[in-house]
């Protein structure tokens, strides 16, 4: 009999969907529950668009029908993870997705990143204590990459890195088509201290005064909004600071969009050596954007192998058989 | 008879698709047929409403009815044909269109039933106890349609839900407040005074819960009841009360937990003989 797998109870950048879609097409009887209602409107046939009372009404159902809970943000069914005990008493399988300011300590990230982050939305003491609390019963949880892995590896006993998962066949490639208009250059500054926004916007700034550019700040559009206007860039900025690349980075690579970003060097090495992103960060963002448009040609090739990269490492089709074989040692 | 109203709630139908929205996302969504199947099994003789009917003992007494709908959901591409036309829940039209046709077959079966006693049809509820988004067109809708039969439309939600301090604007004309206490959360007993003075104010009724399974503890219900006598919050004799038997009974509760069911008895027949006082 297939397993039930459970996702809740957050959406984060469409990722719950994205698992919980691909796990349907592969023939998983998986569903979602989010309780994360936001103006990116994330849909998918496969997440129901609930809240934390109606989880908790449904939670004795819930630990009755399904077989194995995927978590989400370090949330669960109940605040402060009271349900969690239950579950594991029930005999259930649980695994945990950790996605980034749900885990990523003040203090840590100073000893591994050179820039400073902002502050999340918990302080370092309740991440710790949130990290106890949770693999006190968990054993599994996810992160997306080396970056996130050290603020999780001293908690749980099966620490496992799965990239950012992306339909690809979804985005048809719009190369950087290169003519006499301006060059595009589109950044979504959704948390912008956290994506080191001012240092774009000063390049930007600068760079203008000599160079032709059509720059664009999304902000506060929905995920099909957004996605519009990154398929008419030319390049997209995605962050400066937090040394590694996310859901829109992926999505932009999967439109065939070179994409800039700081990827931390132990990060980089961590990944497939061709990983085609274009370092920058506070210090080179300027000059990284003015050899671009100097000499724009390379976008081309850059956006080209931005799309094989993330069909070979982020397409479900790669993702999903990964989380399968995890699920399996639960 | 205890109670003076009862609220028909379906779970799943017998071709094994949930019709309660919460658990939709477990079978394949529910069609036609499962619509029909709840249809047709609230009027099947002695059982649901007809057994309702058999278990009055008093000759002359009127009880209300409540049905709850089943819920349009966005994820049924193919629900079945109406007038000649494929239904597809994509589209919000759709999921009118069927919820007005439940509810119109519905009625059309009342009025050609007949009981031995006056049941009163009342009106219908509201599937989900979260009103989303992409809901609140269609609540709108479905409102304007009860009121054109006369019926009311009842929405179960909780104290802190969205949109329940505007619960009429959005198309409800009886809203009854779930506390949120079940006494094994870290939900305080004191949330039952906060929904007890919310729905006061908002003019909604309250949920008294009664449960069983990993969130209650042995004397949750005992919070609700004690909390609602009249020299705490007052609410037993004053709200419009709703007792939900959460992953229970009342016959699981007067096999399994007698006391509590006596207790019960006790409660709610305290209610009605001050309310004949």
């Amino acid at each position: 009999m297939k397993l039930r797998i459970i996702h809740a109870p957050s959406e984060i950048a469409g990722q719950m969907g994205m698992l919980c879609d691909g796990l349907r097409t592969a023939g998983a009887h998986a569903v979602g529950y989010n309780w994360f209602q936001s103006y990116l409107r994330y849909r998918s046939p496969a997440v129901m668009q609930t809240d934390a009372y109606e989880l908790a009404l449904s939670l004795d159902t819930f630990i009755r029908i399904g077989d194995l809970f995927h978590f989400h943000n370090g949330n669960s069914f109940l605040t402060d993870n009271a349900d969690i005990p239950f579950i594991h008493a029930a005999g259930k399988k649980m695994i945990m997705h950790h996605w980034g300011s749900d885990v990523r300590t003040s203090w840590r990230t100073k000893k591994l990143n050179r820039y400073g982050l902002p502050p999340g939305y918990m302080s370092d003491k309740d991440i710790h204590e949130r990290l106890v609390r949770l693999s006190r019963h968990i054993q599994h949880a996810v992160v997306q990459d080396a970056e996130l892995y050290p603020h999780v590896k001293d908690y749980y006993r099966h620490v496992h890195i799965v990239p950012v998962a992306c339909e690809v066949r979804r985005f048809r490639p719009v190369y950087p088509v290169l003519g006499s208009r301006p060059l595009r250059i589109v950044h979504a500054p959704t948390r912008p201290a956290f994506k080191g926004s001012r240092y774009v916007e000063a390049a930007i700034t600068s760079l203008k005064r000599q160079y032709p550019i059509d720059y664009i700040s999304v902000q506060k559009k929905s995920h099909q909004e957004a996605l519009r206007i990154y398929a008419s860039a030319d390049v997209i900025i995605d962050q400066l600071l937090c040394g590694s690349y996310g859901v829109l980075t992926v999505e932009a690579m999967a439109m065939g969009k070179p994409v800039i970003a700081y990827i931390r060097e132990d990060v980089r090495r961590s990944q497939p050596a061709e990983l085609p992103i274009i370092q920058a960060d506070p210090q080179s963002i300027h000059a990284v954007l003015r050899g671009i448009l100097q000499q724009p040609d390379r976008l081309q090739v850059i956006g080209r192998a931005s799309r094989v990269y993330v069909e070979r490492r982020h397409d479900t089709r790669v993702i999903i058989p990964q989380l399968q074989a995890i699920y399996n040692q639960i | 008879m205890l109670f003076s109203s009862f609220l028909f709630t379906p779970v799943q139908s017998g071709y094994g698709r949930y019709l309660l929205a919460q658990y939709m996302g477990f079978s394949a969504p529910s069609n036609e047929w499962d619509w029909l199947a709840w249809l047709n099994e609230l009027f099947l003789p002695h059982q649901h409403l007809h057994a309702l009917d058999q278990a009055i003992e008093e000759q002359k007494r009127s009880i209300d009815i409540w049905v709850t709908l089943p819920y349009p959901d966005p994820q049924q591409t193919k629900f079945g044909r109406m007038s000649g036309s494929a239904l597809n829940f994509q589209s919000s039209g759709h999921r009118l269109k069927a919820v007005q046709w439940w509810i119109r077959a519905f009625v059309k079966k009342w009025r050609n039933h007949r009981f031995r006693h006056p049941l009163r049809l009342r009106g219908f509820r509201w599937p989900r106890e979260v009103l989303v988004q992409d809901d609140e067109p269609l609540v709108q809708q479905v409102s304007r349609e009860l009121k054109a039969h006369g019926l009311q439309f009842m929405w179960l939600s909780q104290y802190g839900a969205n949109h329940v301090q505007e619960w009429r604007r959005k198309g409800f004309d009886v809203t009854l407040i779930h506390p949120g206490y079940y006494g094994r959360t870290d939900t305080p007993v004191t949330y039952i005074d906060y929904a007890a003075a919310f729905a006061s104010v908002a003019e909604c009724g309250l949920q008294m819960v009664c449960g069983n399974g990993f969130l209650f503890d042995q004397n949750h219900p005992y919070a609700y009841w004690n909390r609602g006598l009249p020299e705490q919050q007052g609410y037993l004799n004053k709200a419009l009360l709703l007792f939900v038997f959460q992953e229970t009974d009342l016959y699981e509760l007067a096999r399994t937990r007698p006391t509590v069911y006596r207790d019960l008895v006790q409660v709610v027949r305290g209610i009605r003989e001050r309310q004949v006082m």
